[in-house]
């Protein structure tokens, strides 16, 4: 990074940054509480719509605080690509695994492998 | 810099009251010879305490154990739960507003189970012990797995937390006494900065993923 950006109004800039990462968790923590049932119990693409809510909010945040606070805005195109590239699929990745094991443990639970009940 | 160390430390505090409460225990629930914890709800479908139903019998044999007649490097770490397993059969068989909820939970409400009468009399027949609290070993809000890795994961958050504001402490103190001038660059004050913020993108996944979803 270059001197010239460090000598710009960068407070304002994080404050603004810091405003918008608390109302989109202020967001999530409303909807976190009251899980409208509209958004709760239906289901999208596998899940329900709230936890898809979640995620893509997730990642705009996660996005805002690589971007400004830990200045990849002001890196060369080519690193920022690196990054943010090999992120994406490391979490495809491992999103994949996850998706399988869970539904296997999913499978566990609701299969005949678990007996919720005595008799 | 010193609003984002008082920052720092609210979090840690936040996060430490919350551990106290999860070892320390709600409601305090049943554990099954398998593995399975049975908690304690009104008729109104709502999870009671313990305390709120069970009466301690007269007829607890248990003994505290203390330092002179045992081990004498343990403590008592109060490690025999307040009631016996009798005693909260004794009280449930008394009580008959209280129900038992499982953790098996109905996709379509997404709703624990709650048993009829009889099928949570097959339960206390295969209560093996009364849990309250969370930890490594047990936990009384559901499967032990999930504490392990809630405790694992907000554990290692954090202490990295903590050594993250034990680092700014530093750097502020540095920059008020001028160490960066005279050195002539500020380099330390940014590396220090990406640490932080890195603990901060953490922290939003660990949010997303243990406490939302």
């Amino acid at each position: 990074m270059t001197q010239e950006h460090e000598h710009e109004s960068h407070a304002g800039l994080i404050w603004r940054v810091f405003i918008f990462l608390s109302i989109i968790t202020a967001i999530e923590v409303f909807l976190g509480i009251t899980k409208p049932d509209a958004l709760y119990l239906s289901k999208f693409l596998g899940t329900s719509p709230l936890n898809w809510i979640f995620l893509i909010l997730t990642l705009v945040k996660a996005y805002g605080i690589a971007w400004y606070f830990m200045h990849l805005k002001q890196e060369k195109a080519g690193l920022r690509r690196a990054i943010v590239w090999t992120s994406v699929f490391l979490i495809c990745y491992l999103a994949t695994l996850v998706l399988i094991e869970g539904n296997f443990i999913g499978d566990v639970f609701s299969g005949r492998y678990t007996k919720w009940f005595y008799r | 810099m010193l609003l984002t160390i008082i920052g720092g430390l609210i979090f840690i505090g936040s996060q430490a009251w919350e551990w106290k409460n999860f070892i320390g225990g709600t409601y305090g629930s049943l554990l099954m010879k398998d593995g399975q914890i049975a908690q304690f709800v009104d008729a109104s479908g709502h999870q009671v305490t313990l305390e709120s139903f069970v009466h301690k019998s007269s007829e607890d044999e248990r003994v505290n154990h203390t330092r002179s007649n045992g081990l004498w490097f343990v403590n008592n770490a109060s490690a025999a739960a307040t009631y016996t397993v009798n005693e909260v059969i004794e009280s449930f068989k008394a009580n008959p507003d209280i129900s038992l909820r499982t953790e098996q939970i109905n996709s379509e409400t997404k709703q624990k189970t709650i048993l009829s009468r009889e099928a949570a009399n097959q339960f206390l027949a295969n209560a093996a012990g009364v849990v309250k609290g969370a930890n490594l070993k047990i936990n009384e809000y559901g499967k032990t797995l999930f504490a392990d890795f809630f405790f694992f994961i907000t554990g290692f958050h954090g202490f990295h937390v903590l050594s993250g504001i034990i680092i700014n402490i530093i750097i502020f103190f540095n920059v008020i006494i001028g160490t960066y001038e005279k050195r002539g660059s500020y380099e330390m004050v940014e590396k220090v900065g990406l640490y932080w913020h890195f603990v901060d993108l953490v922290w939003v996944f660990v949010f997303t993923f243990f406490y939302l979803v």
